[in-house]
C-alpha cells in the first residue's frame, strides 16, 4: 500500500502537480494515520445509504442491509448536511513570501484550504471559499456538492494580488454575506493590524460563526536565521532596508513576539481557535485543529 | 597617552615589514566597506516588525559596528607591530635613541692583563662571552666590526666591509686568540675610526670591553696623536660605551726583568751573573715564592724559596753555565697565579766561541806600539801574546785604506781609530752594518777631520755619531796641563766593574793622564749617555743606540799620543767593556719585546732560502730570507705570544737560532683606571662606562633586547583577540 503520510509533508506536497490530487493525498494521508474515521456523520433522520469505506466507524454500518445483500452499506442523515464552511483564503502580496526549501504561505495555505475542502465534500457538509486582500477577490458560496470541489480548487489556484491585505474592512464585508451560521477558516499571515483584524473576527463571531484562524508564517519569519548583511525588499509597498540582520535578531524575535502574542490573546478574548502554523510544518495539524473544532461545533 | 619623546624613541627592526603590516591595518576596514558593498537581497513580508527592531536599535548597532572595527584593526596593528619588533633602545645608561640601522663595532682588549683568570676563566674569555651575547643581540639589519685592541691592533671583522652574517662574526670571534703584547691605543682608536668608516651607516656604536688596565689605557708621549684618533671617533659620531671588565687590588707576580752582566757572552766567560726580577704586584705580601732557572729546558740550579713584599723589586741572582757555543735559552719561571703568562720570562743567549773585532787604524806603523792600535789591540786579545786561556775577542787590524772594500757583517764590533776622514760610501757601509745590529766604537786622534766627522757622521744629530767633535782641548805635545778622569759614580755599564773595587784599582783609573781631547757635546734630547768624563767635565766616553747596533765615542785617542791611559791597568777592561757594550746590539736582536719582529742578519749565500720557525705554540711558520745589499735578512712578523721561537734555515751552514720574546712588564701592574682616569687618560672622548659586569649580565644582554615592545604588544593581540570574541559574541545575540 502506499504511504500517504509522506504527503503530509508541504515540500513532497509541493512537488506533485494539481491541487486536486495534492489535496486528496493530504486527507488519505491524514485518515491513513487516523485510529477513527472521521467521517462519522451521525443524526435522528435517515437520509440514504451510502457505501462503506475503510475507515468509516463501523457503528453506523447498516447490518440489516449487510445481512441481506453481503454489502456494507452506512445509514447517512440529514442533519449532517446542514454544516457550513467558510474558507477564507489571504492572496496578498506577502502570502507569497518563502524561505529556502519552504513552500511559500499562500502554498501552504493552498495545500490546508484544498485538504479541507476535500475533506469536507468527502463527508457530503458544504463549504464556500473566499480569496481576498485588500478586499474580497473571489467569493464561492458554500455547496455540498462533489463538483464543487473543481471549482473551489480552480478559484483557490491563484498567484497573490500585488495588494495589501486590509483584513478588518475583508472581515466586516463577509461578515454581512454570510447568511447562515457555520465554521469560518481563516488561512493568512495577518500582516496587518490586529485591533482591526480583532475587529472583523469580532463582528463573524457576533454572527455567532465559529472562527478558527490559521496564522501561517515562514520558519524564517519566525527564526530569523540571517547572518550576512542583506537589502530586505519589502513587500505589499514596503520600503528596503540595508541592515546587519545578525545584530537585530534578537530585536526583531521580540518585535514579532509582542505581535503574535497581542493578536492570539485578543482572539482568545473573543473565543477565536489560534492556530500557528509554520510553512515546514506538516499539514495534519490544521486538520486535526479543524476536525476537533467541527466536532465540537456539531455536538 | 604616549608622550613625544617616548615616541621619537620608539623603533623598529623590521621596516618593510612594518610597512607592508601597516597597510593590512586597513584590511578590517576594507572588508568593512566591503561587506557593505556586498549583500544579499531577499524580498521581505514581516517588515514592519524588521522596521520598528531597527528604529530601535540602530544607534546601538552603529556603535557596536564600529567598536568591533576598532578592535579588529587595533588587533591587526598590534599584530603587525609586534612582528616588526619595535623597541625602546637603550644601551645601559645611553639615552634612547632612534633604532635606525647601527653600525656596532666592537673592541676586545688583547693586552696580556686580560689573560687574568679567576675561576678557570680569563678576562679575555669572559670579554669574548659578551662579544658573542652582543652579537646575538644585535638586531636584523645591524652591521658588526670587530677589532682587537693590541699592540699592533686588528680588525678581525670589518677590513672591507662591516658584517651582518652573525654566524661567521661568532666564528671569527671565538677563533680570536689573545696576544701576550700590551696596547697600542692610538693605533687601536685609528683602526676602529677605520672600520666605522667602511660603511655609510650614519648611526654607529663603539663597544670597548676592556679591563680598562693602566698601562693600556694611559699612555705617555703620545697625548697629540691620541687626541687627534678621539677627535675623529668623536667626529663620526660614534656613541662609545666601556664596559669594565677589570677589579683593582689582584693578586699577581711577575718576572719583570731578565738580563745578564755581559751583553755578549763568549765561551767560557767566568764571571758570567744572570740577573732576574722579582715583583708582587699585589695587596699582600707573597712568602717563599719559588723560582726556578731553566737552560734550553732543563731545570738549572735550585734556587731557595724568596718573599716578596709588596711592589718591591726583588733581584733574583744566578749564575748561568753554558757548555757549548751556539744559541742558549735562559727561563726563569715563576709559581702560578691568577696570571700565568708575566710568571715566565725567556732570554735566548748566543754564546759565541769568540767576539770578533775589526780595528781600523788611521795611522799604521809596522813598529811595535807605534800604530794607532796596537795598544788597543793587545788591550783586547791579551791572548796572542798568552797562549794560556781562550781569546774572548779576536783581534783584526786593518789599514783605513783597505777600510772602504771591507765586508763588515762578519765583525761583531768595529773600531774606527784615528781615521782621519770617511766618505759617504763608508758612511753607508757602517750605517748599515748598525741596522744588522753591529758595535761601532770611535777614537779620537791627530788625524781626525772633525768637519768632516761632524759632516758625515754627526749630521746634525741624526747620524751615526751621538756628539758633534769639537775643538781639541789641551796639548800633547807640551803635556803642560793634563785630565783626570771622573767615573761619574760608576753607573754606566762600561764603568760599572770598578764599582766597590779597591782604591789602587780605581786610582788606575781616574789617574791616567790626558794631555788632549776633543770636546765632544751631546745635542739635548739624546738617548746618547756619558760613561766617563774628564776632570774637566766634558764627556770622554760616549755610548748611545743607533739602529740595532751601538755606537761608542771616544774623545782621546786609542794609543799613548794623547793620554797615558792605555799604560794604565784600567785600560784593558774599559776597553774589553766598550767592545762588549757597542757589540750587545747582536745579542739584543735575539730579545724582543712581544709583538716585535724577530730579525737576524745572515750571510748572502742564505738569500731566498727558507727559515721555518717554531713558535711557542708550537705552531709552525716559514719565511724567506730575503736579500738585502751585502747580506740577508731574516724577518719574521707574527710574535704576538711570549715564549721562545726557535729557526731553523734552510741555507747551508747557517746554524739553528733562537729567539725569545717577552711580554711587557707593564702589564703585570693590574692598577686600573676609573671613570674619572680614564677620561683623564683619554681626554675629549665621550663615552658611557658599564662599570659592575657580574651585575650587569642581564643589562648587557639586553644591549640590544633593552625595551622591545613586542612581547607586550603581543599580550595585547592576545586581549584584544579574546575581547573580540566576546564582544562579537555578545552583540550577536541582542
Amino acid at each position: 500500500m502506499e504511504n500517504y503520510q509522506k504527503y503530509l509533508n508541504p515540500q513532497v506536497l509541493a512537488s506533485l502537480q494539481g491541487l486536486d490530487l495534492q489535496a486528496r493525498l493530504v486527507v488519505e494521508g491524514y485518515v491513513a494515520g487516523l485510529h477513527a474515521s472521521p467521517y462519522h456523520g451521525f443524526s435522528v433522520e435517515f437520509a440514504q445509504h451510502r457505501e462503506y469505506v475503510p475507515g468509516d466507524d463501523i457503528r453506523h454500518v447498516d447490518w440489516k442491509v449487510w445481512s441481506k445483500t453481503d454489502k456494507f452499506y452506512l445509514k447517512q442523515y440529514e442533519e449532517e448536511t446542514n454544516l457550513l464552511t467558510y474558507l477564507l483564503l489571504d492572496t496578498s502580496e506577502s502570502m507569497s513570501y518563502q524561505s529556502g526549501d519552504n513552500v511559500s504561505k499562500l502554498q501552504y495555505s493552498q495545500f490546508v484550504a484544498a485538504a479541507l475542502a476535500y475533506m469536507v465534500l468527502q463527508q457530503q457538509d458544504s463549504i464556500g471559499l473566499a480569496t481576498f486582500d485588500d478586499g474580497v477577490r473571489k467569493f464561492l458560496r458554500p455547496s455540498g456538492q462533489p463538483s464543487h470541489l473543481k471549482e473551489m480548487l480552480h478559484v483557490m489556484d491563484v498567484t497573490p494580488a500585488a495588494a495589501k491585505s486590509d483584513m478588518g474592512t475583508v472581515f466586516h464585508d463577509l461578515a454581512e454575506r454570510f447568511k447562515k451560521r457555520g465554521i469560518v477558516v481563516v488561512l493568512s499571515d495577518f500582516f496587518d493590524d490586529p485591533a482591526r483584524i480583532v475587529t472583523g473576527l469580532k463582528h463573524l463571531r457576533h454572527r455567532r460563526h465559529e472562527v478558527i484562524v490559521f496564522h501561517v508564517l515562514d520558519p524564517a519569519e519566525i527564526d530569523f536565521p540571517f547572518r550576512d548583511t542583506t537589502l530586505f525588499k519589502g513587500l505589499e509597498g514596503m520600503p528596503e532596508v540595508l541592515t546587519d540582520p545578525h545584530a537585530l535578531r534578537r530585536a526583531y524575535q521580540a518585535e514579532l513576539g509582542s505581535f503574535l502574542n497581542d493578536l492570539k490573546r485578543r482572539c482568545q478574548s473573543i473565543d477565536v481557535d489560534y492556530v500557528p502554523l509554520r510553512t515546514d510544518q506538516n499539514l495534519d495539524g490544521p486538520l486535526s485543529t479543524y476536525l476537533a473544532s467541527r466536532a465540537a461545533r456539531v455536538r | 597617552m604616549l608622550s613625544l619623546p617616548l615616541l621619537w624613541a620608539i623603533g623598529f627592526s623590521n621596516l618593510p615589514l612594518l610597512q607592508i603590516g601597516l597597510a593590512a591595518v586597513s584590511l578590517p576596514i576594507i572588508i568593512h566597506l566591503l561587506n557593505r558593498r556586498k549583500y544579499r537581497e531577499t524580498s521581505w513580508a514581516a517588515m514592519r516588525f524588521l522596521l520598528a527592531a531597527i528604529k530601535k536599535n540602530q544607534r546601538r548597532i552603529k556603535i557596536e559596528q564600529w567598536l568591533l572595527l576598532a578592535v579588529r584593526t587595533l588587533l591587526i596593528l598590534f599584530l603587525v607591530s609586534a612582528m616588526a619588533k619595535p623597541f625602546l633602545e637603550s644601551l645601559g645608561a645611553m639615552q634612547l635613541l632612534p633604532g635606525e640601522r647601527t653600525h656596532r663595532v666592537i673592541v676586545l682588549d688583547g693586552s696580556l692583563s686580560m689573560a687574568y683568570t679567576t675561576a678557570d676563566r680569563s678576562r679575555f674569555d669572559e670579554a669574548k662571552d659578551l662579544a658573542n651575547r652582543l652579537v646575538r643581540d644585535t638586531r636584523a639589519g645591524d652591521v658588526l666590526s670587530v677589532v682587537l685592541m693590541a699592540d699592533p691592533p686588528r680588525v678581525v671583522i670589518g677590513d672591507a666591509s662591516p658584517s651582518a652574517n652573525q654566524t661567521e662574526v661568532l666564528k671569527e670571534i671565538n677563533q680570536i686568540t689573545l696576544p701576550h703584547g700590551g696596547t697600542d691605543l692610538v693605533a687601536s682608536f685609528e683602526k676602529i675610526d677605520k672600520a666605522l668608516e667602511v660603511s655609510t651607516i650614519p648611526r654607529k656604536e663603539v663597544v670597548f670591553i676592556t679591563d680598562l688596565q693602566t698601562t693600556s689605557w694611559r699612555k705617555t708621549g703620545v697625548e697629540e696623536a691620541l687626541k687627534r684618533a678621539v677627535a675623529k671617533l668623536e667626529a663620526r659620531k660614534a656613541q662609545s660605551t666601556v664596559i669594565d671588565l677589570g677589579k683593582a687590588g689582584g693578586e699577581n707576580r711577575a718576572v719583570t726583568d731578565l738580563r745578564l752582566n755581559q751583553p755578549v757572552v763568549a765561551l767560557g766567560s767566568s764571571d758570567l751573573v744572570a740577573t732576574a726580577t722579582v715583583r708582587n704586584f699585589g695587596p699582600n705580601t707573597v712568602s717563599a715564592a719559588r723560582v726556578k732557572l731553566l737552560i734550553d729546558g732543563q731545570l738549572g740550579p735550585e734556587l731557595p724559596p724568596i718573599d716578596l713584599p709588596v711592589g718591591v723589586d726583588v733581584p733574583v741572582v744566578f749564575r748561568p753555565t753554558f757548555p757549548a757555543s751556539g744559541d742558549h735559552m735562559l727561563e726563569v719561571k715563576l709559581d702560578d697565579d691568577p696570571l700565568p703568562l708575566d710568571n715566565r720570562r725567556w732570554m735566548a743567549v748566543p754564546v759565541k766561541e769568540a767576539l770578533k773585532v775589526l780595528l781600523v787604524d788611521g795611522h799604521f806603523k809596522s813598529e811595535a806600539f807605534e800604530s794607532e792600535t796596537d795598544y788597543l789591540a793587545q788591550a783586547l786579545s791579551p791572548s796572542s801574546t798568552n797562549q794560556g786561556s781562550p781569546a774572548l775577542i779576536r783581534v783584526e787590524v786593518i789599514t783605513e785604506s783597505s777600510f772602504a772594500r771591507r765586508d763588515l757583517a762578519p765583525y761583531d764590533a768595529v773600531v774606527l781609530c784615528n781615521v782621519g776622514q770617511v766618505s759617504e760610501s763608508e758612511v753607508a757601509s757602517i750605517d748599515a752594518y748598525l741596522k744588522q745590529g753591529g758595535g761601532l766604537v770611535v777614537f779620537g786622534g791627530d788625524q781626525v777631520v772633525a768637519e768632516n766627522y761632524n759632516r758625515h757622521l754627526y749630521a746634525d744629530g741624526k747620524g751615526i755619531l751621538p756628539a758633534s767633535i769639537g775643538a781639541s782641548i789641551g796639548d800633547s805635545e807640551k803635556k803642560q796641563s793634563a785630565f783626570d778622569m771622573n767615573p761619574l759614580g760608576f753607573t754606566h755599564p762600561i764603568i760599572k766593574p770598578f764599582a766597590g773595587a779597591d782604591a789602587p784599582v780605581i786610582a788606575g783609573l781616574v789617574n791616567s793622564k790626558t794631555w788632549r781631547y776633543h770636546k765632544l757635546t751631546i745635542p739635548p734630547g739624546s738617548q746618547a749617555k756619558v760613561a766617563l768624563a774628564f776632570s774637566s767635565g766634558d764627556p770622554a766616553i760616549v755610548e748611545a743606540p743607533r739602529h740595532r747596533g751601538r755606537v761608542v765615542m771616544i774623545a782621546t785617542s786609542a794609543d799613548a799620543g794623547w793620554t797615558t791611559w792605555p799604560l794604565h791597568p784600567s785600560y784593558a777592561p774599559v776597553m774589553e767593556q766598550v767592545i762588549l757594550q757597542a757589540a750587545g746590539g747582536r745579542l739584543a736582536e735575539r730579545n724582543v719585546k712581544v709583538g716585535q719582529p724577530l730579525d737576524q742578519v745572515l750571510p748572502t749565500n742564505a738569500s731566498n732560502s727558507n727559515a721555518d720557525i717554531a713558535r711557542p705554540d708550537d705552531a709552525k711558520a716559514q719565511v724567506k730570507v730575503k736579500p738585502s745589499g751585502d747580506v740577508s735578512l731574516f724577518h719574521f712578523d707574527d710574535t704576538d705570544l711570549s715564549g721562545t721561537y726557535r729557526v731553523k734555515y734552510s741555507a747551508q751552514g747557517v746554524p739553528e737560532a733562537a729567539f725569545a720574546a717577552n711580554p711587557d712588564p707593564a702589564e703585570s701592574d693590574p692598577a686600573k683606571l676609573d671613570r674619572t682616569g680614564l677620561t683623564q687618560a683619554v681626554p675629549g672622548w665621550k663615552f658611557t662606562l658599564l662599570n659592575n659586569w657580574q651585575d650587569l649580565t642581564g643589562s648587557a644582554v639586553s644591549v640590544g633586547r633593552h625595551g622591545e615592545l613586542h612581547r607586550q604588544l603581543l599580550y595585547g593581540v592576545l586581549l584584544l583577540l579574546i575581547v573580540e570574541s566576546i564582544m562579537a559574541w555578545k552583540f550577536g545575540h541582542h
